[in-house]
């Protein structure tokens, strides 16, 4: 009883100078290390986990099943490691009972604290988006991420994989009650021969032979088969299986219209529709309209307008490209004659000393060649570099606006642009461009 | 005309690593060298007797190991190459292949290397990250970052690449050898960044060896920003370091 009322308190306080989220847990952890364990939990717990779209994906999953009428206990605050998680799970609890008062729960865990987290809370299901190249320095890479992250899968947790990701999908080889997700719409996939930077999706996870892809999604994600071995992407139980006036279409029937009709959208929604459908168990045609429409509140993009010029902020990540390819491939996919995008990279980590620079070369910048980028403005401590890999990528020299000054960057994204402004950097960089962007409109409203 | 060989360029591909061997084409080409880049990997042969470098990139220890496997089938023509003055560089992991052993702990297994550069790489299960300034013994700080996890064991008398001034991770001591070099052709670091991208003086000076001629100035756009690039990134490791 002591650990819960604790935990509540220290969560209450914490919330107030803003550490609210992990530390109380950890103190509790510190003080009774087995009382996770102990806890009354729903039967239907999900995590959700993967390189990237793993808080979007639990945001979705959340909104279909509070919808639905269900209570929801879920660390939305983004605290995904075994601290956090305890946090969220003691001041959830009933101090007398210890049952956490919740029909469902849904925890996003980093991939590497799965091993530590679900020791003690054991998922009834997990969802894997994918495993992508994501902070490297403090990563390694995806195989050692693979590794970190099959010590976490508890054998009587149902997996729900991403048949179009290799990596992450392999997790489901002879493991009976996979069930899968994918994306087969044809207006969603690669226009073939897109020069990647790199192609994870060039050799076999399983057995190292060379694979072979029918179509892409975006960069190694599509549908595989390897040709030594024959491991291909499994047959999906749902999947986004084409698009109609800016709605994704689900299993060939249901319309599910996204905030932004791209393909990292098109997973992460059929990632949250399959959770719905079959770890929750919400009827497929009711999982459909709560999730249509939706439009999280979550920062990720922003809409506005900078002198004139139409503008979307879509918060990525420093390393990890696959993110800003994304975003790249929005930034083409604009309706407008033309476009520009800002990119900033000023500081990668606010915990770790982190100055590679190395993740640049893995993104896709070669694209930004394309003759509907008007402009490209580059800015922060680490423009320089930016320019030189986009310059080496073949980007021309006179689309480059080369500014590493913030606020001088913020002048030439209002005087210099032309068409939509497009704005990728990650959340350490995000208020450098946020904060000079309100600051902006006020003075041109005076 | 210049022959580089890219080895296992898709395999091989951490870090960065494929953008090294394009930078040393461009930056030849850009002094009006004539360079041709083929690949030699998993189904792909290159012919060594007419390249004057291979270059090998950083990856995973899986595929170090498998790449140490496949390379057994060029080892007699790889040491014809470097016998005959052929320029060799390893970056990152892929040191290891050019070990007398690697060790994997994960198995206990021990696998005989190419033997070029007189050590053992030992393929731990703890990964490290650490960014370094090294001193290159001729005034120029060389700075990048070790992401790996496996260690080298030096026999006495292997000469390094590079002289660690700082580590943010404290696995090199100040004073320690980062490296090895075998002659004056044979090279293999660590560090990664990409090596030869963070540090255009290391590029300027593979580009010179590789042509045989002291190289105009490189007034292109691209190489002034690696240069603006490198002077950022030395600026705030030196702050961090308090080496300055």
């Amino acid at each position: 009883m002591l650990d819960i009322l604790t935990c509540k308190l220290l969560r209450a306080i914490g919330a107030k100078i803003g550490r609210g989220s992990s530390l109380p847990g950890k103190i509790c952890r510190k003080i009774w290390p087995g009382s996770l364990k102990t806890l009354k939990l729903p039967d239907k717990i999900i995590a959700v986990t993967g390189s990237n779209g793993k808080t979007s994906t639990v945001a979705m999953i959340c909104e279909i099943a509070e919808k639905a009428g269900l209570k929801v206990v879920c660390n939305r605050e983004g605290s995904n490691q075994i601290e956090g998680i305890t946090t969220l799970l003691l001041s959830s609890a009933d101090p007398k009972t210890r049952k956490v008062d919740a029909d469902v729960v849904i925890l996003e865990s980093d991939e590497r604290f799965c091993q530590y987290t679900f020791k003690e809370v054991v998922p009834s299901h997990m969802v894997i988006t994918n495993l992508f190249r994501d902070q490297l320095t403090r990563n390694g890479h995806r195989e050692f991420v693979r590794g970190e992250l099959r010590k976490g899968i508890p054998d009587s947790t149902r997996l729900i994989l991403n048949s179009n990701e290799p990596l992450s999908c392999a997790f489901g080889n002879g493991r009976k009650g996979t069930l899968y997700y994918g994306v087969s719409a044809p207006e969603l996939m690669e226009e073939p021969g897109i020069p990647h930077a790199y192609d994870d999706g060039a050799f076999c996870p399983v057995c190292g032979g060379r694979m072979k892809y029918s179509y892409r999604i975006s960069g190694h994600v599509g549908s595989f088969c390897c040709e030594k071995c024959g491991y291909s992407s499994p047959q999906a139980d749902h999947s986004v299986t084409g698009t109609e006036d800016g709605s994704l279409i689900i299993d060939g029937e249901l319309k599910v219209a996204p905030q932004i009709l791209n393909e990292a959208f098109a997973q992460n929604i059929i990632a949250a529709y399959t959770a719905a459908v079959e770890a929750i168990g919400i009827d497929p045609k009711k999982a459909a309209e709560l999730i249509d429409g939706i439009e999280l509140d979550n920062g990720r993009v922003v809409e506005f307008d900078l002198n004139g010029h139409p503008g979307r902020f879509m918060l990525c990540k420093h390393e990890n490209s696959m993110a800003y390819n994304g975003a790249i491939s929005t930034a083409l996919r604009d309706p407008a004659d033309g476009v520009t995008v800002v990119f900033i990279v000023d500081r990668l980590s606010r915990k770790y000393v982190a100055n590679d620079m190395s993740w640049l070369w893995d993104v896709d910048f070669n694209r930004l060649s394309d003759p509907k980028v008007r402009k490209v403005i580059l800015s922060g401590g680490f423009a320089h570099d930016a320019a030189a890999r986009m310059l080496v990528g073949g980007v021309q020299e006179e689309k480059l606006i080369i500014e590493p000054d913030l606020d001088r960057m913020m002048t030439a994204a209002a005087e210099r642009s032309e068409g939509s402004i497009y704005v990728m950097t990650c959340f350490t960089d995000q208020y450098k461009f946020l904060d000079r962007l309100r600051k902006y409109g006020r003075e041109a409203a005076k | 005309m210049i022959n580089i060989v890219a080895a296992y360029p898709d395999y091989l591909d951490l870090y960065g690593e494929y953008s090294a061997v394009r930078l040393l084409q461009k930056r030849l080409t850009a002094a009006g060298q004539q360079v041709r880049v083929t690949e030699l990997g998993f189904g792909r042969y290159s012919d060594l007797e007419s390249a004057d470098m291979v270059y090998f990139g950083a990856g995973t220890e899986d595929r170090i190991l498998a790449v140490l496997d496949h390379i057994r089938l060029y080892s007699e023509q790889l040491k014809a190459f470097v016998e005959r003055g052929g320029l060799l560089e390893a970056a990152g992991s892929s040191m290891a292949i050019f070990c007398r052993a690697v060790t994997d702990t994960r198995d206990g297994k021990t696998y005989e290397g190419l033997g070029m550069f007189d050590a053992e790489a030992v393929i731990t299960p703890k990964r490290r990250y650490g960014e370094l300034i090294c001193s290159d013994g001729s005034g120029n700080k060389v700075i990048g970052a070790v992401n790996s996890s496996i260690d080298f064991k030096r026999a006495e008398g292997q000469k390094e690449m590079f002289t660690v001034l700082w580590d943010s991770s404290d696995r090199f001591p100040k004073g320690s050898a980062e490296g090895f070099r075998t002659g004056d052709n044979v090279f293999a670091s660590e560090i990664t960044g990409p090596l030869i991208c963070r540090n255009p003086f290391l590029l300027n000076r593979i580009a010179e060896k590789l042509s045989g001629e002291r190289l105009p100035e490189c007034g292109e756009l691209w190489y002034t920003e690696l240069q603006k690039a490198y002077d950022h990134a030395l600026d705030v490791l030196l702050k961090e370091s308090h080496l300055q």
